[in-house]
């Protein structure tokens, strides 16, 4: 009766359970996404999660990571690495558990504003069973969204296009009439309508019209990005070009040489020697140079459609 | 010495034991894991308790109230072990889960 011997199996339920008790004891609004609660849907096959995936309403975040850090919760140690996507979660870990909790803060694919996003998927909530418990949860509709998005986004993962094809067959032929209506209307209310279109195409549900201003269709842009091209090249290269004109080639010629400092942060596997590190350099410039290619084509698609109205 | 033993033994073994409310638990085949959720509410983190091998027969047993003497039957039939040789074991585990928060005891 040792927690160290608390097997990920195990773990992973029991801390769904404790974060969405901490989450009512401190009036914090929180749903719990992804893993145990598309199983329990039945929109997932089973696998072994190592995280609990939980969504804080973003004006109760820093308060709720504020109250799991009581209990033990500590952040894990981010590696300075530019994204192209916001940070969309905060890692949690404890030493007495050998799952993580991920805090999310946004839903990558949900260009809505934040808070109005989350208080829509908060209005239709469900409580789903976890380990004896009920924890506050998207509606089955809502989880199906989150399950598509979280897939569409890294489609070149195997793992994803699986549980994407699995998704779709799970619902193509057996949605109601109220369920598909309840797609538009997440897809709609969340800033979705662009990013869930192959998946509502599966379902042959006709997308709802996507927003037209200009906040929306930067965020757009930078889904699209990171969907099609999800690489440290294709990172450090729409990070640059969101800075000023006149900082652009500095930006770039900081991402060739990656300063020494900034190296090891980045890259903490390299042995620390000279020539271990002129080596991974080296390879590094090499990806990078294989990437580019990839990465202009997308600036370039990204250009055009600035020019062309922003769709 | 014995004789408060046996007030121990007695004060337990008359009781009937289930358990608690507020618990998060996993169930497997071998294995239950279980976190005491209340522990929440009064600001301490709770640990979670891995439950194995004859532990993990007790606390399935547990799920609905049993005096020790019906725990004792059970395991003995599962273990093969005579259920005199059981008995100290089987409440001392009892008064361990109780002193943890896992067991409440019902008259």
């Amino acid at each position: 009766m040792r927690e160290r011997r608390l097997p990920l199996s195990d773990a992973v339920p029991l801390a769904h359970t404790l974060a969405s008790r901490v989450a009512e004891q401190h009036d914090c609004r929180v749903l719990f996404i992804k893993g145990s609660v598309a199983e329990a849907y039945r929109l997932r096959p089973h696998r072994l999660s190592s995280d609990v995936d939980v969504w804080a309403s973003p004006d109760d975040f820093e308060r709720y990571l504020t109250a799991l850090r009581r209990f033990g919760w500590r952040e894990r140690e981010l590696r300075p690495a530019p994204r192209i996507l916001e940070l969309h979660s905060t890692t949690l870990i404890h030493d007495s558990w050998p799952c993580d909790i991920d805090v999310h803060r946004v839903f990558p694919g949900m260009l809505a504003e934040p808070q109005d996003t989350f208080d829509h998927l908060w209005d239709h909530r469900s409580g789903v069973d976890v380990a004896g418990v009920s924890i506050p949860a998207c509606d089955r509709m809502g989880t199906a969204v989150v399950t598509a998005l979280h897939a569409l986004r890294d489609m070149h993962v195997e793992r994803n296009r699986a549980e994407f094809a699995y998704l779709v067959d799970t619902l193509r032929d057996s949605l109601t009439r109220a369920e598909r209506e309840r797609l538009v209307e997440i897809a709609s209310a969340t800033g979705a309508a662009q990013t869930l279109g192959p998946f509502l195409e599966r379902l042959r549900i006709q997308p709802p019209e996507p927003p037209s201003d200009a906040a929306y269709v930067h965020r757009w842009h930078d889904w699209e990005w990171r969907r099609q091209n999800n690489n440290p090249t294709s990172r450090w290269v729409r990070e640059a070009i969101r800075r000023p004109f006149y900082k652009v080639p500095a930006r770039l010629w900081r991402a060739v040489v990656l300063p020494g400092d900034l190296f090891w942060q980045l890259h903490p596997e390299v042995e620390p020697t000279r020539r271990a590190m002129w080596i991974a350099r080296g390879r590094r410039l090499g990806r990078g140079a294989a990437a580019l290619p990839g990465v202009v084509s997308v600036a370039w698609s990204s250009y055009r459609d600035d020019q062309h109205g922003g769709r | 010495m014995e004789e408060r033993r046996s007030s121990r033994v007695d004060d337990v073994a008359t009781g009937r034991w289930v358990h608690a409310d507020d618990l998060a638990q996993t169930c497997g085949a071998d294995r239950s894991s279980v976190l005491d959720l209340g522990q929440i509410k009064r600001g301490m983190s709770p640990s979670p308790y891995v439950l194995e091998g004859s532990g993990h027969t007790i606390w399935s047993i547990l799920r609905a109230p049993h005096q020790v003497s019906e725990v004792v039957r059970v395991v003995a039939g599962e273990t093969g072990l005579d259920g005199s040789d059981l008995e100290d074991t089987v409440v001392s585990f009892i008064e361990e889960l109780h002193h943890l928060g896992l067991l409440s005891r019902l008259p």
